[in-house]
């Protein structure tokens, strides 16, 4: 046997990123991804009534938004910089300075205000800023997206898994569930459902809607472990004595995941287009929950305010495109013949 | 061909008993929170106002165990359980109060038992009894009695042979056919015991003075107050008589007595589930809290509308997504091709509802340009145009609505085409139709699409549920009185007849719609052999 020249070995995860990094239209919808998950953690710290910092009567105050210091309870940073200026001290405002619930500004309802340097982009018809809202209805979409796709990614491996490598009655039962709940139209469903409950929590929804479209991951996940677990690495596990879990676990799964995770990006945008949609109809999360749908909702209301329309609607399809584009570039990142 | 739609008709049915679980899952999970039965209570102050949280969990059979029932309940097993009862001090006045409710189905089993009963359960048996006599109209003859007990034994003994089905029914009929006095005298000293006659014959097709007298007579005898006037049109006659069978379906057990088979089969037929299975075969649902009407006659007005919509979006996707992936796909690689797929890939992206509200507020009446009409099916005044107009009139207005279904589904099939296409001219057959001279068009047409659109047809069954899915917000934004209008209104009034309704439905006619579209697969492609399983590809 010739020896060819030693090569370091590169996995296919490292060799799918590589192939990931090149595609310019990829890359810059993972960085708008980053940067509209980042709202939606520093959503507290991005847009608040609270100052970041505020140095008052003596006392520092880190975060107050956060934790929800006593004192400042009925400030919001108009007040704090009216009081600044009264008493000294100092304060760092966040860069958008209003909550998502905040209606009064100086003590005065701003409805509906076309953008301005008050209000970047306006205010809606309660005067809240609508920035403020779209930044922290980043966190509502984000949560449910993410969330609800997680919960149905794990019962789609599981099941689908499970189906395709012990195969028979198990896999049988598991085709006849999934063709039963694809025969249900899933937005129909997820609402019959939240009306049949009543509009509870965010949680509700992320349940709500993880178990019910776990069956697209099922699916795939199902065909991947079907081609294989016929690989002789499979059969080499086998014949070494290893347990049918680890086998499925340790090295079937493994090898099936690359279209799993691309599936499941593509349920990520899905999920986010439901929860706004059952925002928009009034289904959603309950008010005062801030979320891109019930901002849109809003606009529907009141004719004529293009910055409601224009500015949430945006934000909605530009992430749900974003989250598009990261899923065609992971899958021709995952399965380069494609 | 026969064969073939067969069996994948037969492949269906343990979907069908799947959806028909998941929507029993449903029910029970929306049923078991206090809640929802409460906002379905509170919102129905119209007209089943009157009916209390415990009659909506009858409806759905929730008194009842789950799949098996190995101790049915009928008018007998609780008669025989309350008299037993009467003989504790603790349960003696409930047991009282619901043997004196049941008054005539409960009659024969509590009268023939006295003669057995002693002391304080005797006394309380006759106290159930007073007050049924007052129902049946001889409270006078007990008052009068010495012994109401031996008035009880010698009273059951001359008219307890009355206290039977077969009489029920005929004085019944004698009722339906006249202003029978003296058959209404009877069927009042029968009580509740002719519910069940009754209730049978309200069920056929009766003149309105018949059915009149008959609602008066179970008004009268149940103190429930829906009265139905024979003036009334047709239409209102028919929803009082639904909502009185959809109370007689929720509590037919309290004054039935089951005999013979059903004492066997009715370990099955009373269960949680069965009620379920028998309303989703027949697709009853009851009655809407919101009008009162019966839930199946609602869905076959508003079902026309979601469909002809669908349909339309449908078409009109598979129109526009079918030459533009073929001509890019021919153009592999150019700028139209390259364009397109950036738009497509934009336009998969876009959320329905927002575009729906973009076109309204620009090109719809409510916008600047008043180019399409923004609410409803058709213009007002419009019933008298002549049908050409009038259809003219529909497109118009269904125009916007269309294209905002159907967009997505375009643009994912135009990708799909595309791709579908690519692979097709690479195969040597395409090679070999140029090289016998035949033009490039010709190739594309006759070879090409043949077999490029194959898979794109394969994916019909599944565009099926996002359309109808997608109908909730178009009609809305729209207006349109479809489906999805109605579920929106439904879950504000807590509507839970509908919300089943509809979820049952839509998943039937999704299912009927793959088998459809796999039925034109085969059309499309001969070479799938008829009966053998199809693997759609997702």
């Amino acid at each position: 046997m010739i020896a060819g020249p030693v090569r370091k070995r590169v996995g296919w995860i490292a060799r799918s990123i590589r192939r990931y990094a090149k595609r310019p239209m990829a890359m810059i919808a993972l960085v708008f991804m980053v940067v509209v998950v980042l709202c939606a953690l520093l959503a507290d710290v991005l847009a608040s009534d609270k100052p970041i910092l505020l140095h008052l009567d003596g006392k520092l105050y880190i975060l107050p938004a956060i934790f929800d210091d006593k004192d400042l309870v009925d400030h919001d940073n108009q007040t704090i910089v009216a009081a600044i200026s009264e008493r000294g001290g100092w304060a760092v405002l966040p860069p958008v300075p209003y909550g998502p619930n905040q209606t009064k500004v100086d003590g005065r309802v701003n409805w509906l205000q076309a953008p301005h340097s008050g209000h970047l982009l306006g205010t809606d018809d309660s005067g809240r800023d609508v920035l403020a809202r779209i930044i922290h209805g980043a966190r509502s979409s984000q949560l449910v997206g993410i969330g609800s796709i997680a919960l149905s990614t794990l019962l789609g491996v599981l099941i689908g898994a499970f189906a395709a490598y012990f195969g028979g009655l198990p896999d049988r039962t598991a085709l006849i569930f999934i063709e039963t709940l694809t025969a249900f139209p899933t937005f129909f469903l997820i609402l019959a459902i939240q009306g049949l409950l009543g509009s509870g929590s965010l949680l509700q929804l992320v349940i709500i809607i993880g178990a019910t479209r776990w069956t697209d991951v099922a699916r795939v996940t199902r065909a991947e472990v079907l081609r294989v677990v016929n690989e002789d690495y499979v059969d080499a596990a086998r014949a070494l004595g290893l347990g049918h879990l680890r086998i499925l676990f340790l090295h079937v799964l493994p090898g099936a995941i690359g279209p799993v995770v691309v599936s499941a990006t593509f349920g990520v945008a899905g999920a986010i287009l439901i929860e706004s949609t059952l925002s928009f109809l009034g289904y959603g999360a309950p008010p005062p929950t801030a979320s891109w749908g019930q901002l849109l909702t809003d606009a529907f209301n009141n004719e004529g305010c293009y910055w409601l329309t224009i500015f949430p609607g945006l934000a909605l399809s530009l992430t749900v495109l974003s989250i598009n584009l990261v899923g065609e570039g992971l899958r021709e990142a995952v399965d380069p013949a494609d | 061909m026969i064969r073939f739609l067969v069996r994948r008709l037969a492949t269906l049915l343990p979907s069908v008993f799947g959806i028909s679980l998941v929507t029993f899952v449903l029910v029970n999970l929306a049923m078991g929170n206090p809640d929802a039965a409460d906002s379905g209570v509170v919102s129905a102050t119209g007209t089943l106002g009157r009916e209390t949280a415990q009659d909506l969990g009858r409806a759905y059979g929730l008194h009842l165990p789950l799949f098996i029932n190995f101790s049915i309940e009928d008018a007998r097993t609780r008669a025989v359980r309350d008299i037993r009862r009467l003989a504790y001090p603790a349960k003696k006045g409930q047991a009282v109060r619901s043997l004196a409710g049941s008054g005539g189905a409960a009659l024969p089993y509590l009268a023939a038992a006295l003669p057995s009963l002693k002391g304080d359960q005797k006394a309380a048996a006759l106290s159930a009894l007073e007050k049924i006599a007052g129902r049946i109209g001889i409270e006078q003859a007990v008052e009068n009695s010495q012994d109401p007990a031996a008035f009880w034994t010698r009273y059951w003994s001359i008219y307890g042979s009355d206290f039977t089905p077969v009489r029920s029914a005929r004085l019944v009929r004698r009722l339906i056919r006249r202003e029978d006095e003296l058959a209404l005298v009877e069927l009042r000293s029968l009580d509740t015991f002719c519910m069940p006659e009754i209730m049978d014959a309200l069920n056929i097709d009766l003149p309105p003075e018949a059915q009149t007298r008959l609602v008066d007579l179970a008004m009268e005898l149940t103190n429930r107050n829906d009265p139905l006037d024979p003036s009334h049109s047709r239409v209102d006659r028919e929803i009082v008589i639904n909502r009185w069978m959809e109370w007689w379906n929720q509590r037919y057990d309290l004054y039935t007595t089951f005999e013979g088979w059903r004492t066997v089969t009715g370990a099955i037929t009373e269960t949680r589930y069965f009620r379920w299975l028998s309303r989703f075969a027949t697709f009853d649902f009851g009655v809407s809290v919101r009008d009162g009407r019966s839930v199946r006659a609602k869905i076959a007005e508003r079902l026309p509308v979601t469909l002809l919509l669908s349909f339309l979006a449908l078409v009109a996707a598979y129109a526009i997504a079918i030459p533009l992936g073929v001509v890019s796909a021919v153009r592999h690689g150019g700028a139209f091709d390259r364009v397109t797929t950036v738009i497509l890939f934009v336009v998969y992206s876009l959320p329905a509802f927002w575009v729906a509200m973009l076109l309204l507020r620009y090109v719809g009446s409510s916008g600047h340009l008043d180019w399409f009409p923004s609410q409803g099916l058709s213009s007002p005044g419009s019933e008298d145009w002549s049908l050409l107009r009038r259809i003219g009139d529909m497109a118009h207005h269904l125009a916007l609505p269309v294209l905002c279904l159907s967009f997505v589904s375009m643009a994912m099939l135009a990708r799909y085409q595309r791709v579908g296409m690519l692979q097709v001219i690479e195969k040597d057959f395409m090679r070999t139709a140029r090289a016998k001279g035949l033009s490039k068009t010709q190739v594309i047409l006759r070879h090409g699409l043949r077999n490029g659109v194959i898979p794109v047809i394969t994916m019909m069954g599944l565009q099926l549920p996002y359309l109808v899915s997608g109908s909730v917000v178009v009609e809305r934004i729209f207006g349109i009185p479809g489906m999805g209008l109605e579920t929106f209104e439904a879950i504000r009034a807590g509507d839970h007849a509908w919300l089943m309704a509809v979820v049952t439905v839509t998943a039937v006619l999704t299912m009927l719609g793959i088998v459809l579209s796999d039925l034109i697969y085969a059309i499309v492609d001969p070479r799938i052999v008829p009966g053998r399983r199809l693997e759609r590809q997702s």
